[in-house]
């Protein structure tokens, strides 16, 4: 009967995965990406274990050069010294909490061999682990223990995407409609339209998604200069791309055609418009209604 | 449209042969109804070309939806939802219906030459009809054809466009809705006859009593009886697919 309780016990245990995950705050996803321009900002990063009570030792956290995390700290990573849990804060039931850390202390800057922050025209990868050993089958012993670890991929992205190219700019009334490709590195484009004098700057920032613009409320028949930008997931700015050129111009449609010919239409639907569209909706519902009732 | 025409009239007659082949062993329609279910109403889905009467507007000096448009049909949908409140020597109800249909075309510059921006026409016809089918012919005696007539109140209303947004014009609004009355007389050919296992498998799964295959022809006067300003009238044809419930 021990045995089968026991056995028990461990199926429930087992069945509830324990992890350590970390998650970058105001971000989505597994990666941190950050920009050149952001050396002393400090991000915050919410960890938090599940499943876990056994605690062995402190839990840790450090930046590494590495692709995975070891069990504990290695040459030539970063501790993050001041965001250590200590294992009795652990045990007493702290479970979640935030660690911050600058940019300015991965690795790659920190060290021999290391470059300044900011560093220019880079795109490296480092991992944020958090690692605390705790037991397994009831001591901390080496052979009755584990190592539980959480990663956070973390990428210092200050290699801005190509310039983009603007494939087309099309003249509508009073606005411009421009089609611009971007590169595979690109997450948003931002299209600034100028007139020709140099006044008047607009501009529009859209995901690489939607790679048609349409630049309301211009000038007719006044030329404006075009350019593009495309912006990286660590908003990186590309180089500006040929600037085109476009001017809006009057356009007729059928309204316009209808009311040069003489058309007396004048538009607006009425309350009575209105009711019948309610009517119309109401009849539909009624004898939705009443067939439902019938086949009941 | 002609083609449009021409395409149901030629799935009507090419349907007929069949008919004449199935009938001497399929069961009278009649009998069908007695054990089937009840039949209460029925539901229409119909497509067929629709081309407003804009340019018959009194006192336009020119045909602006010709040459905006080309003086082409749209393509109008519609579903009609229909209520038998008599049945007898045939079969009497009301009906409602609601449709759509747009119409793009290039719009033009100062100097007459082809334009990026697109221009559009769209409407919306709604209708409340009384409708009536001879089909006591098909149910008492096997004729797989039903003529019908409805006649009904139609609002329609309708947007213009230029690029993505509806076109007003100084005080003139770019939308609105149009009042009118149209007539529609049609036939519909009894599908039931084709294969009339599968008929009778619909109504005892589905309830649907019968099928049909129709054409119909619409005249709809559409001008807010007779005043000024857009003419959403039409002469048009329609087929489609109709189910009794």
């Amino acid at each position: 009967m021990r045995f089968l309780l026991i056995a028990l016990t461990l199926t429930a245990s087992a069945a509830q995965a324990q992890t350590l995950t970390l998650q970058a705050s105001n971000t989505t996803g597994d990666t941190l990406r950050l920009k050149a321009d952001s050396c002393d900002i400090a991000r915050t990063i919410n960890w938090n274990i599940t499943a876990v009570t056994n605690f062995c030792e402190d839990l840790n956290f450090w930046l590494t050069k590495s692709s995975s995390c070891t069990d504990t700290v290695a040459s030539g990573d970063t501790p993050l010294s001041d965001s250590k849990v200590s294992v009795t804060l652990l045990r007493s039931g702290t479970r979640a909490d935030d660690l911050t850390f600058e940019t300015g202390d991965l690795p790659g800057f920190m060290g021999t061999g290391a470059v300044e922050c900011p560093a220019a025209d880079r795109e490296d990868t480092y991992l944020l682990c958090g690692v605390v050993k705790h037991s397994v089958g009831g001591t901390c012993t080496n052979n009755d223990s584990a190592f539980l670890k959480g990663s956070l991929k973390v990428v210092y992205d200050s290699k801005p995407p190509g310039a983009p190219e603007i494939e087309s700019v099309a003249a509508l009334d009073k606005a411009l409609s421009i089609r611009v490709n971007a590169g595979d590195d690109a997450s948003q484009v931002r299209v600034t339209v100028v007139r020709e004098d140099g006044t008047g700057t607009r501009t529009l920032l859209q995901s690489v998604d939607q790679p048609l613009f349409r630049i309301d409320n211009l000038e007719n028949n006044v030329p404006y200069t075009v350019t593009a930008t495309a912006l990286d997931a660590a908003e990186n700015e590309s180089p500006a791309s040929e600037a085109a050129t476009g001017t809006p111009i009057l356009t007729r449609g059928f309204f316009d055609r209808y009311t040069e010919a003489g058309g007396q239409e004048l538009g607006g639907c009425g309350a009575a418009g209105g009711a019948l569209a309610g009517g119309w909706v109401l009849a539909v519902l009624g004898f939705w209604l009443s067939s439902r009732r019938n086949r009941s | 449209m002609s083609r449009a025409v021409a395409l149901g009239v030629a799935a009507l007659f090419g349907a007929l042969p069949s008919q004449a082949l199935e009938v001497t062993d399929a069961p009278t329609t009649s009998s069908t109804s007695i054990i089937g279910s009840p039949r209460t109403g029925g539901l229409e889905i119909k497509l067929g070309g629709y081309k407003p009467r804009i340019d018959t507007e009194e006192g336009l000096s020119g045909r602006p939806y010709a040459e905006t448009f080309g003086d082409e049909s749209m393509l109008l949908f519609e579903l009609e939802l229909q209520r038998y409140f008599y049945q007898g020597f045939g079969s009497a109800g009301v009906g409602v219906s609601g449709g759509y249909a747009e119409k793009y075309a290039d719009t033009i510059d100062e100097t007459g030459e082809v334009a990026a921006e697109k221009t559009a026409l769209k409407v919306l016809p709604l209708q409340i009809k009384g409708l009536y089918k001879f089909d006591y012919a098909a149910f008492r005696w096997g004729v797989p054809l039903v003529p019908y007539g409805k006649l009904g109140l139609i609002y329609t209303p309708w947007w213009i466009n230029k690029g993505s947004d509806t076109q007003d014009l100084g005080d003139r609004q770019g939308k609105g809705g149009r009042w009118g009355y149209g007539l529609t007389l049609g036939a519909a050919f009894m599908l039931d006859v084709l294969e009339p296992r599968l008929a009778r498998d619909f109504d005892s799964d589905l309830g649907v009593n019968h099928s049909y295959f129709f054409a119909e022809w619409t005249y709809a006067e559409v001008n807010n009886f007779g005043g000024s300003g857009l003419v959403l009238s039409s002469r048009h044809w329609m087929f489609g697919l109709a189910l009794d419930y």
